[in-house]
């Protein structure tokens, strides 16, 4: 990202989505929360606590950022071509601005939930294993690529081995 | 040990620990005899399998903090008493505990060159027990620099303690 990085710190207006989203009906609608919404929308899942859900629910956080990093650097790069279209560099800077907003209402909801995730008492193997998918995201590949794949491993063989314990399903 | 140190393997960065180890005959000579290691290594072919190599390497690796840290106290206490860091190369020969540093640092040397070799070998996957997956993430542990990921790191080390609570119930025999 050439000129700047997602997200910048100002309280932009997050649910006023760009036309442009409106339009095209884009990722950055679906991935948007207007303020003062439910924070997470989890996988659907049944309605007794599920101890393995916070985990689940960084992680969907972790893929709905990515989106969008993804997304403002398209943009970006969109918006750098079209120098002679002063519409669609204003169309485009808006939508930068959208997405600066939901990244920034996303990073704040993801620093809150990674702080209140539970390190340890897990009483199941399946919260383990959605604990090492945390902690296998958190970890960069490049700085740890033995640990990393170790993690990821563990992770692999936990599963196995918890459909190992699980009794046949009728 | 929390996390690993980060300065493993940098002897610029080694904290010079107490004199007093050295002042009540943990001479050089005493603490780092010529070729063995202050306490014995398990075995590989001890257990044979995935986790004894994962408990090999992370004794391994405590081997060589040990003997980091040593390596750290003595040349503090020669730093102190002796001006190390003004005596000619023939000067830090005569003295004992310049000779304790050179067979620490040989020590170190082939320890380090264990581990590292170790580490490539040791199984990302594949294991059928919990007691093998605790033993792998229990390297990590010593991989990660908590400083760094502490998040990921607790997550690491309580995922190691919760696997050896689940273990517990499956050990019991009827």
């Amino acid at each position: 990202m050439g000129s700047g990085r997602p997200p910048v710190a100002h309280p932009a207006p997050l649910a006023a989505v760009s036309r442009r989203t409106l339009l095209a009906g884009a990722s950055a609608a679906a991935a948007a929360r207007p303020v003062g919404a439910a924070p997470l929308q989890l996988p659907a899942g049944s309605s007794s606590p599920d101890p393995t859900k916070p985990y689940r629910a960084l992680l969907h956080l972790d893929a709905r950022i990515s989106r969008l990093r993804r997304r403002w650097a398209r943009l970006e790069a969109y918006i750098e071509d079209q120098p002679s279209q002063p519409g669609r560099m204003l169309a485009g800077a808006q939508e930068l601005r959208d997405i600066d907003g939901m990244l920034e209402l996303l990073l704040e909801q993801r620093a809150a939930l990674l702080e209140a995730l539970p390190k340890q008492g897990a009483t199941s193997l399946e919260e383990v294993i959605a604990r090492l998918a945390v902690a296998e995201q958190l970890i960069w590949t490049d700085d740890h690529l033995q640990a990393q794949a170790m993690i990821a491993g563990s992770r692999r063989d936990l599963t196995a081995l918890l459909g190992e314990r699980r009794p046949p399903a009728r | 040990m929390g996390s690993r140190q980060s300065a493993a393997g940098e002897r610029a960065r080694l904290p010079a620990l107490s004199r007093r180890a050295v002042l009540v005959g943990t001479s050089a000579a005493a603490t780092a005899p010529q070729a063995g290691v202050a306490h014995p290594l398990p075995s590989v072919t001890a257990s044979g399998t995935a986790t004894g190599l994962y408990r090999r390497w992370i004794h391994l690796d405590r081997e060589i903090e040990r003997l980091l840290l040593r390596w750290g106290d003595i040349e503090g206490w020669l730093f102190e008493t002796h001006n190390w860091h003004r005596l000619s190369e023939a000067e830090q020969a005569a003295l004992p505990a310049g000779q304790a540093l050179r067979d620490l640092d040989a020590q170190l040397k082939r320890l380090c060159a264990e581990r590292d070799g170790l580490l490539d070998k040791l199984p990302r996957s594949g294991a059928d027990t919990l007691e093998t997956v605790a033993a792998r993430l229990a390297v990590v542990e010593r991989l990660l620099y908590r400083d760094d990921h502490p998040e990921a790191y607790d997550m690491i080390l309580g995922s190691r303690r919760d696997l050896t609570t689940l273990m517990a119930p499956s050990r019991e025999g009827p």
